[in-house]
């Protein structure tokens, strides 16, 4: 994971906007939303059916196999895929990733920004490390060349995504353990597709144990991309700052440490 | 009258240990008092140092949060705030001395004065703190724990007293 270029000065930015860790992807699903409702009759129903058979499959089928439910309805619905692309330009194969790695990235720059005002923001790491899996997802699209490995990501986009939109329609106060399992799972089947670290497989571990690397992920994330110290990026994966550097050099994360030239080194004036 | 203070924080507590310096009995600087806040002794740096007693040559003391006004309080772990504070309610003119970027920024965001570990490591093997064969045994390990880029680090390496 590259380091992303972290922003400046946070004194003077308002808390309030960033509280509610849901409350961009809300925003987002509200635009995607709007854009469906110009192909669809009915696409609340639509994204009911098929979030709900999506959701029912075991997580070992739900992580590989969701193309072809999502195949399976646009088929009902439209008859093909081709006629569905036609409507809605989006969902062309060649747009889709691009579209979606914007909104990706959006999300998680908005909800990263939590992490400035609160102490202890467990569901904002959790999302990020949710919509970076996602992120991820869109970006190994791109890399793949064969199909039966774009369909195994797109099933794990697609998995994510209706855990998402069952996680809106219920309006949490908190998040579900189940986006935790869920980022778990898809961070698994991803990250045995591609040559960075593995993330183990959730069946192995405990409850505890998944909250535990989804939430050092997330914390791994935010260091990333915010101009936060590292003894707080330890304080947000609740580790200790040495453990936390072996996993930003796990990732691939360099530690934010200077000075950067020679100049800086001096600039503090200070006799020798 | 005391001393101007230097606050010390985890980063350069845990590269002095790396690189041997940390317990070098002549490590004390006559010009300065070093201040460790407790939370960075108690909770970031000790207990993963296996050191159970803190150095001759600094004083750990107790911080206390609720002085301590900002908004993006999550920019900074409640140990770096501890920093903050220290330097904020020592009299004097206080410095924060840290590797850290972030910590660095919000030190001098504040008006606090703020310097390099490594300059803080220079200065004082400089003023004899570190002899010559302490620093050349330690300054690899040192390097490899601060992690800068070719110039910094060859700049560290060519220090003469």
């Amino acid at each position: 994971m590259a380091n992303a270029q972290p922003s400046g000065d946070v004194s003077q930015r308002g808390p309030a906007e960033y509280l509610d860790p849901l409350a961009p992807l809300s925003s987002q699903f509200q635009q995607f939303k709007s854009m469906l409702e110009f192909v669809f009759d009915d696409y609340e129903e639509f994204l009911k059916d098929l979030t709900d058979d999506i959701l029912a499959l075991p997580p070992e089928e739900r992580f590989i196999k969701s193309h072809e439910v999502l195949r399976e309805h646009v088929e009902d619905q439209f008859g093909s895929t081709d006629a569905f692309a036609a409507i809605l330009p989006e969902s062309d194969p060649a747009k889709l990733p691009v579209f979606l790695k914007q909104v990706f990235d959006k999300l998680l720059t908005d909800v990263l920004e939590g992490v400035f005002f609160q102490r202890n923001p467990e569901d904002h790491l959790i999302l990020a490390a949710l919509f970076q899996t996602l992120d991820h997802g869109i970006q190994r699209l791109d890399e793949v060349d064969d199909q039966e490995s774009k369909n195994r990501i797109a099933s794990i986009i697609l998995a994510i995504l209706s855990r998402l939109q069952h996680i809106l329609a219920d309006s949490p106060e908190s998040l579900p353990d189940e986006a935790i399992w869920d980022t778990a799972y898809g961070l698994h089947y991803l990250t045995t597709e591609d040559s960075g670290p593995d993330f183990p497989n959730p069946v192995a571990m405990s409850p505890d144990e998944v909250k535990e690397h989804i939430i050092e992920f997330g914390a791994v994330i935010a260091y990333a991309r915010l101009d936060i110290s590292l003894s707080r990026g330890a304080e947000l994966a609740g580790v200790s700052p040495e453990e936390f550097r072996a996993e930003l050099d796990r990732y691939d994360v360099e530690s934010r440490f200077g000075p950067n030239s020679v100049e800086e080194l001096y600039e503090d004036g200070l006799d020798e | 009258m005391s001393n101007p203070a230097l606050v010390l924080d985890n980063s350069i507590l845990s590269a002095l240990f790396a690189s041997g310096w940390f317990d070098t009995p002549s490590f004390y600087r006559p010009d300065r008092s070093v201040l460790i806040s407790d939370r960075v002794w108690n909770r970031e740096f000790s207990p993963y140092h296996e050191i159970e007693s803190e150095p001759a040559w600094a004083t750990v003391r107790e911080t206390n949060l609720k002085s301590v006004h900002t908004q993006a309080l999550g920019q900074l772990s409640k140990p770096d705030w501890s920093c903050i504070a220290l330097a904020e309610q020592a009299a004097g003119d206080t410095t924060v001395v840290t590797n850290d970027r972030a910590l660095r920024e919000v030190a001098i965001r504040r008006d606090l004065n703020a310097e390099w570990g490594t300059h803080f490591v220079i200065r004082t093997f400089k003023a004899c703190g570190i002899t010559l064969s302490e620093f050349e045994e330690g300054v690899e390990a040192y390097l490899s724990d601060v992690i800068l880029p070719t110039e910094v680090a060859d700049e560290v390496r060519q220090t003469e007293k």
